[in-house]
């Protein structure tokens, strides 16, 4: 890490150690500058709600369920389920991937919020012991993720959203349903995942060897859930799914998205940290991650929201400022069986 | 290989997904999956920027080939699109 003082940017916070980044004179950054050629965000989400809601009439009564839902129980996954359900009349089958470190309360969001929406519901946990490897080697060797996924999430999200994208494929496939849906806001994803036709032949080719990669790190466990046998592969004849991010296509203040959920039981979680409503591991992620790149692993998506006007700066930046004390993170650390020593 | 395309595409995968094409360890020919360095999200990038900075359409095939996994391999694909359209 730098011992230079770091500087934000004098719009939308991000600091001078995010990877890449440049500063023009007046101290705007290079990510600002690239988004002021762009589209007005007002216009460009409307396209991509149009090319998604097209996508979802063209996917509607295929299969056993229209989407599979990624749903944590966090703030995000449940608007976008209520919106899937509520706006889009979607049957939906709501997935929660428990990793070990899901909060009571959102446990409890869960099932409130799935019972209030009337849709279909799994709570799927992976073995414990795998997941503390994985999450594991995820800190202490190097070159699990590629290198750019240090601007996405920690080391410690980036392991777990593979496995949950992963499996929220073989749900699909398992269900017949053609439509999977995330959670995502901007900053964390591409914005072109708003609506993207995944080819799962392609994404064979493409996951390969990351998926060689984890299964010689976390096991040979990490087949379940990385790999997708042909036999499944074979159920969806065309090859294909489309994954869906609602939350790409509408911009929303966080004060929005939690008054619209409370209505349907929603209650926020109060031992998650500031970035998650649903993990408990969450701020180990962030302290490591802040330790070994000098800067926030949420500044990405922070700092998006501030430039397209859904977050005062001043918010943004007490929220990347704060790092998790890892003093207090004893036990999440033990329990994935590293110590101050492995980072 | 057209070295201003080359460069182009260089430039961008070098900043976007923060690595070097260094000539030893990761050179134009190198399998950037199997290397590590692109990943599945990084493909959805590398796909939209090429089909923007060079106004061409990759087609199902062209994603299926399994050729867009290496420098040199994206600037042949890119060079064979826009030959087909001047």
């Amino acid at each position: 890490m730098s011992a230079e003082p770091i500087s934000h940017c004098t719009r939308c916070v991000l600091p001078s150690t995010f990877p890449g980044i440049a500063f023009d004179s007046s101290g705007l950054c290079s990510f600002c500058q690239a988004a002021e050629q762009e589209a007005p965000v007002a216009t460009a989400r409307q396209q991509l709600r149009t090319r998604m809601e097209e996508a979802i009439e063209s996917s509607r009564g295929q299969g056993e369920y229209d989407c599979i839902v990624a749903f944590s129980g966090g703030k995000d996954s449940t608007y976008t389920l209520q919106q899937l359900v509520r706006t889009y009349h979607l049957r939906c089958l709501a997935v929660t991937v428990d990793n070990g470190f899901v909060a009571e309360q959102a446990r409890e969001n869960c099932y409130t919020v799935t019972a209030a929406l009337g849709v279909d519901f799994l709570f799927f946990r992976p073995a414990p012991d795998f997941m503390a490897q994985m999450y594991r080697n995820s800190v202490v060797a190097g070159g699990v993720q590629s290198p750019a996924s240090i601007k996405r999430a920690s080391a410690l999200c980036n392991s777990c959203i593979s496995l949950i994208n992963n499996l929220m494929v073989k749900f699909a496939l398992q269900h017949e349903a053609p439509l999977i849906a995330g959670g995502y806001i901007g900053g964390q994803v591409p914005k072109d995942m708003a609506v993207l036709d995944l080819n799962l032949i392609q994404q064979e080719w493409i996951r390969a060897p990351q998926r060689d990669r984890y299964t010689q790190l976390f096991g040979p466990a990490a087949g379940q859930f990385f790999f997708i046998r042909q036999s499944l592969l074979q159920k969806q004849p065309s090859g294909r799914v489309t994954v869906i991010n609602p939350m790409l296509t509408v911009a929303l203040r966080e004060s929005e998205i939690l008054a619209s959920i409370q209505a349907l039981g929603w209650q926020p979680a109060r031992d998650t940290g500031r970035h998650s409503s649903n993990c408990r591991l969450n701020d180990l992620g962030i302290a490591i991650h802040y330790r070994q790149h000098g800067f926030h692993p949420y500044v990405m998506e922070v700092a998006e929201q501030v430039r397209y006007g859904l977050m005062d700066r001043a918010e943004a930046l007490a929220k990347v400022q704060e790092i998790p004390d890892l003093a207090g993170l004893s036990p999440q650390m033990e329990r994935i069986g590293i110590g101050l020593a492995d980072f | 290989m057209n070295t201003d395309l080359s460069f182009k595409i260089a430039d961008f995968m070098q900043k976007q997904f923060l690595f070097t094409f260094d000539g030893r360890t990761v050179t134009a020919e190198t399998n950037l999956f199997e290397s590590g360095h692109l990943d599945s999200f990084g493909f959805v990038e590398l796909v939209t920027f090429l089909e923007q900075e060079f106004a061409i359409k990759l087609s199902d095939d062209d994603l299926l080939s399994n050729r867009l996994n290496s420098l040199a391999s994206v600037t042949a694909v890119v060079e064979e699109k826009l030959s087909r359209v001047r």
